[in-house]
């Protein structure tokens, strides 16, 4: 590995030489985007169905929603913290804006904005809990998770919320309003999400802000030396967090005209190993947006192709707690050969 | 400017006055809660002491009791076991298959406890190998546990058949009428555990693995042998719950149990067993747990709407994790820490 | 430009819990010139310098910025007042780019936009200068520790700050390297900046200072213009530190010569290390003298288990060659004590508790069982013999620094350890106490162990050592014993720079 020599750097004088390949093969998200390729190639290998317009449109739907927290929730761990709680507000906040909606006391719009307000309250809640407290991030959005779910049960009894069709209404045309290009169904929920996702690249790869995120994650006390407002970037994320996950909850509740409190359950887990596998290190400091893009197709359609299989779909489960452990398993490897080497 | 100073006073340690102050041991604050409680319930509604109300509290806090009093170790430890409910889950599951396959029904409980301890294993090496905290590891395996015990019952209620074994009577029975024969076995439990925590070497370390890793393994203390023990531990403890789970309700639904691994985790904290690590108290956890079953069955009994449990259990986690949090920041302040760094 | 100084601290106090760190500090640092603060390591040297970047409030006194009164509450408030810093933990993050780590928050924007081109451009000139010729896009992590200091050190230059302060900046850097930095920071003082620059090598202080304070016990104890200091104040100050050490102890007869158990290593090779040969006797107080880089906390490692080695062979005196894991290296009495005390001390548990942790918790064999009573026993007995103010029960983390590295060297003293490697031991501790832990270590080779002891204070090794190993870019540049021991000439071997000696440095004006 490099010797420490005075004034000469391994690499020397000279910017590196590399070609274009070999800079992209470096990268993260080639490892994901190599093991996509791979999957897609098998599953279609076994069912040609796999890629066939109505397959991909039903798939492209879900997965987009769960992808809108996904992209949240990979800055929030980018800065080093986690949030459990995005499952239960995907299904509370529906719930919060239909209720309010069939209750005759505001229009769907007025719902629409309130349920984003509760989250971005419940985002604050947490927040405060876990730079202000110091109480890791896991716990306190596990136990945000029961409260916001026992409050959504509360509310409906149980029971799913009756939705009346919200044709018509200009907000769910906005969000989830479908169209045909060719033999594909699209929904609108694609194009927020692909905007969702440029944005969030850009913020966190190239402006101050995604460096504070960066730093925070890193090493929290060398960016408070440097004046970053550690505590301030992590809240602002889980509000952020919080928010995604109540958008992707109306966003699926206006597409499926449907919304039941416990729809969400079991997400939490799942988005963070959307996130994990796309190259976002566990531990924070470190954060790719194009690597969670990867992660969110992986392993949506690693659900899908199970079940067109015949594989059972609980079986499910037992791959994402699987994969979890694998992709750590492999960044734990890839660190101890980094640092063994200098 | 020139100054210069001749043999200046030896600024070292500050005089520290040996302060005589009776420490309270840190139960006092959850003892005196639940006493305190229980009596103004029975003041509300005296049907609340009623010996029958009284036995299905017990009986319902021996279950998360038990998974609580292994996560006393965790926590001690410093980390965290997030897949004990589901490790609880499946290891009644895996008995109760087991029993309707034909298996002596002791026999199966005994497997079922093995189960329990091969997961906590499983956790153990996990979280060596990939020199990972175990609270990351068991993220991973919660998961996958839970999968393969949702594969394992497809979905539906497992109900192994002859109620009338020893096996049922035993566990679904009471000593002195009162007393379910769960919460007996969870007093033994919360006794032994004691003593292990504070008077033998394996209690020893885990402490001191929990107060600092780094200076127990520059001690000699072989950290890595403890943290799987503990886990192991742990999950032959939630498998020992799981088995009394099947004896005492006869059946495993799917969901049940899916709220003991927090409820065991803010009744350790309610007890006084601390997130940082390196302290510890099962009998914190006994009283903790009570409190925190006092508190539901208090809401049903009150009428409060059953849906409100799953938002009590969120919360009562939250609030106790904070006021631990608080506790030391404040005892910190007591002691003349202030703010050390404000790099935190 | 005004004539009057650019910062005053007056009757600045701080205490960390039973500590007190500083007591009555004052400095005064005029305009535009470079003033250095020189003490030992447990002086107060950081702790001043945390309270003028914001990191640490003061209990009390008053500091002064360009004639107005500073509360300096946070990083960001100093920054607004013009002062930059660059600490011994310098806060890099080695994964990121170069480029990123020079313009932490600092970066500049173009339409909200990071842009990498100013960035380039401004640090272009400034790291030549200082004689980096790196990738700037290369991780951080890739660069050696000489060019992660003067990364650091570039990244508060380009702040353009009106007092820079530099706390220990050539750690790291070998002759050649410290004087390109001198040089930088000449020039700088001759565009108007003012600096303060801690350290505890007096002689490198003289070379660039105009002004010069020495800090002993949280105080200010000389403060003269660098001109003015006579040669017997500078005697003075060198040998305030050698009042230190106490004599040594003779080693017993019986244990003279060969038959003595011993540590013997050759051709070990490890990390940064290569090739290394010696042997270590009990009752043997070995110094270990070398820069960052060079090799000697590889050294260490290897010998404690904590890094595999590469090559070579060593012979423990228990027949056995290098640990495989810290805890086999612990359990064969092969202990470590560092000036880290968080990886000895666990501070929420009583000193009892602590006292046992090799006795009860690290053996297999003996009692299952943990007695409270005899653990109280047991420490009541060292707190006695080793002179710690303090009962039992009280947590080891309401100590003082010196109290706290009592307990963790008392725990080692039960079982009587073979081989001691010390890293630091007296790093942050006060006079006092460093003196009684000394003693201890006299002590501990004196019984039989072998001591092996690192620090970067030169005096440290040549006032406890009985004969010194330099190490220089992995390699054993020299060994020197007896009357040849000093600063100078250990200094030499280590850092090995152009022909120039140390004794014409001293003459040569200091005062550019």
């Amino acid at each position: 590995m490099c010797r420490a020599q005075p004034f000469h750097s391994c690499r020397g004088l000279l910017v590196e030489n590399r070609s274009l390949i070999q800079r992209l093969i470096a990268r993260p998200e080639f490892g994901p985007f190599v093991l996509l390729v791979v999957e897609i190639a098998v599953f279609w290998g076994f069912n040609h169905d796999f890629l066939s317009p109505q397959n991909i449109s039903n798939t492209l739907a879900f997965t987009v929603e769960l992808g809108l927290i996904a992209l949240a929730m990979t800055l929030l761990m980018t800065s080093g913290e986690f949030d459990l709680s995005v499952g239960s507000l995907f299904g509370f906040s529906p719930v919060l804006m239909w209720t309010l909606f069939n209750s005759g006391l505001t229009s769907l719009e007025v719902g629409f904005v309130a349920a984003l307000l509760v989250a971005a309250f419940i985002g604050l809640v947490n927040g405060w809990f876990v730079t202000q407290l110091k109480i890791p991030s896991f716990l306190v959005t596990l136990g945000m998770l029961l409260v916001v779910r026992g409050t959504a049960l509360f509310v409906t009894d149980g029971f799913p919320q009756r939705t009346w069709s919200a044709e018509g209404s200009w907000l769910a045309e906005a969000l989830v309003g479908d169209f045909f290009i060719g033999p594909f169904r699209i929904y609108m929920s694609l194009f927020w999400f692909i905007a969702a996702a440029i944005a969030l690249g850009y913020v966190l790869t190239q402006s101050r802000t995604g460096n504070w995120i960066q730093a925070a994650g890193g090493n929290p006390s060398a960016a408070r030396a440097r004046g970053v407002n550690v505590s301030g970037v992590k809240i602002g994320l889980f509000v952020l967090s919080s928010v995604m996950a109540s958008l992707a909850g109306v966003i699926s509740s206006l597409r499926t005209s449907a919304a039941n409190p416990n729809s969400g359950t079991g997400y939490e887990l799942e988005v963070i190993a959307m996130v994990v596998i796309g190259g976002t290190a566990l531990t924070g400091g470190r954060g790719t947006i194009i690597g969670t893009v990867l992660g969110i197709l992986i392993l949506r359609v690693m659900r899908n192709g199970i079940v067109l299989i015949g594989v059972p779909g609980l079986a499910y489960n037992i791959f994402i707690g699987a994969i979890i452990l694998g992709m750590m398993a492999l960044h734990s490897w890839l660190e101890r050969r980094h640092q063994a080497g200098t | 400017m020139t100054r210069t100073d001749t043999a200046p006073p030896l600024a070292g340690s500050a005089n520290r006055k040996p302060g005589r102050r009776i420490r309270l041991p840190a139960e006092t604050g959850a003892a005196v809660g639940l006493a305190a409680l229980v009596g103004l319930l029975g003041w509300l509604q005296p049907s609340f002491l009623d010996p029958a109300n009284l036995s299905l509290l017990l009986g319902q806090a021996a279950l998360p009791g038990l998974l609580a009093i292994g996560m006393v170790f965790v926590l001690t430890m410093r980390d965290i076991d997030l897949s004990a409910g589901a490790a609880f889950h499946l290891a009644a599951a895996a008995a109760a298959l087991l029993m309707i396959a034909g298996i002596d029904p002791w026999l199966a409980a005994l497997a079922g406890i093995a189960l329990g301890a091969g997961l906590g294993l499983i956790n153990g090496l996990l979280a060596i190998t990939l020199r990972l905290p175990a609270m990351v590891v068991t993220l991973g395996t919660w998961w996958m546990i839970e999968g393969l015990s949702l594969v394992a019952g497809k979905g539906q209620t497992i109900a192994p058949p002859g109620a009338n074994s020893g096996f049922f009577t035993t566990l679904s029975g009471k000593a002195f009428a009162v007393v379910p024969a769960a919460c007996i076995v969870f007093a033994l439990l919360a006794l032994a555990m004691h003593v292990v925590l504070h008077r033998t070497r394996f209690g020893y370390r885990v402490q001191a693995v929990g107060s600092n890793s780094q200076a127990a393994a520059y001690a000699g203390i072989p950290t890595p042998k403890v943290r799987l023990l503990t886990l192991v531990l742990m999950g032959a403890i939630a498998g020992l719950a799981g088995v009394i789970h099947v004896g005492a309700q006869g059946s495993v639904a799917p969901g049940d149990g899916s709220s003991f691994m927090l409820l065991a985790i803010a009744a350790a904290i309610i007890g006084g067993t601390s997130l940082s690590g390196g302290h510890g108290s099962v009998i914190g956890a006994v009283i903790g747990i009570l409190l925190v079953q006092v508190i539901l069955s208090a809401m049903n009994l009150l009428d409060v709407d059953a849906a409100w449990s799953t938002f009590a259990t969120g919360a009562l986690t939250v609030l106790a994790l904070a006021v631990d949090r608080l506790f030391r920041m404040w005892r910190n302040l007591r002691a003349g820490h202030g703010e050390d760094n404000l790099l935190g | 430009m005004s004539d009057s100084p650019i910062l005053f601290v007056r009757n600045v106090a701080r205490r960390f819990g039973g500590t007190v760190v500083l007591e009555d500090m004052n400095l005064v640092i005029e305009r535009g010139s470079i003033h250095a603060v020189v003490g030992e390591s447990g002086a107060g040297k950081s702790t001043l310098i945390k309270v003028l970047a914001g990191i640490v409030r003061s209990d009390s006194g008053t500091i002064e910025f360009d004639g107005k009164r500073a509360t300096i509450s946070n990083p960001n408030a100093a920054r607004k007042l013009g002062i930059g810093v660059v600490l011994q933990q310098a806060g890099l993050f080695p994964e990121r780019p170069v480029l990123a780590n020079l313009f932490v928050n600092r970066e500049p924007l173009h339409n909200g936009l990071i842009s990498r081109r100013e960035m380039e451009a401004r640090s272009r000139d400034l790291l030549r200068q200082l004689g980096l010729a790196v990738d700037v896009h290369a991780p951080l992590g890739e660069l050696g520790p000489a060019e992660r200091q003067l990364i650091a050190i570039a990244r508060a230059l380009l702040e353009n700050p009106r007092l820079l302060i530099l706390d220990d900046p050539h750690s790291a850097l070998d002759r050649r390297e410290t004087d390109r930095l001198f040089a930088v920071l000449r020039g700088l003082k001759g565009k108007g900046m003012s600096m303060l620059y801690a350290s505890n090598r007096l002689k490198d202080a003289l070379a660039i200072a105009d002004q010069l304070t020495v800090i002993r016990n949280g105080r200010d104890v000389l403060s003269k213009a660098r001109q003015e200091l006579t040669t017997s104040e500078e005697a003075m100050i060198g040998q305030l530190r050698q009042s230190l050490f106490p004599l040594p102890l003779r080693a017993m007869p019986t244990l003279a010569g060969t038959l003595r158990p011993q540590l013997a290593v050759s051709g070990l090779g490890g990390g940064r290390l290569s090739d290394v040969s010696f042997a270590a006797r009990a009752g043997e107080i070995v110094g270990l003298a070398g820069l960052a880089g060079s090799g000697v906390s590889d050294l260490i490692a290897l010998l404690f288990g904590a890094q595999k080695a590469g090559a070579g062979r060593v012979r423990f005196p228990d027949g056995d060659g290098l640990p495989k894991t810290r805890t086999e290296a612990a359990r064969r009495n092969i202990c470590m004590i560092s000036g880290e005390r968080g990886n000895g001390l666990m501070q929420d548990k009583s000193i009892a508790f602590n006292l046992a942790n090799v006795v009860v918790g690290a053996r297999d064999w003996g009692s299952r069982w943990y007695s409270p009573v005899m653990a109280l026993g047991r420490a009541a007995r060292q707190i006695e013999a080793l002179r710690i103010r303090s009962a039992p029960s009280t947590p080891a983390g309401s100590l003082s620094a010196g109290g706290q590295q009592k307990v963790i060297i008392a725990k080692w003293l039960e079982i009587g350890p073979q081989v001691v490697l010390l890293d630091e031991p007296a790093r942050g501790i006060d006079i006092g106490s460093k003196q009684e832990i000394y003693a201890l270590i006299r002590q501990m080779a004196a019984s039989g162990c072998i001591v092996l002891l690192h620090s970067r204070e030169l005096s440290e090794l040549t006032g406890l050592s009985d004969r010194i190993l330099a190490f220089h870019q992995g390699r054993l540049a020299g060994e020197i014993a007896g009357a040849d021991m000093d600063g100078a000439r250990l200094l030499q071997l280590i850092a090995p720079g152009e022909a120039e000696g140390e004794g014409q440095q001293t003459s040569r004006e200091g005062v550019a």
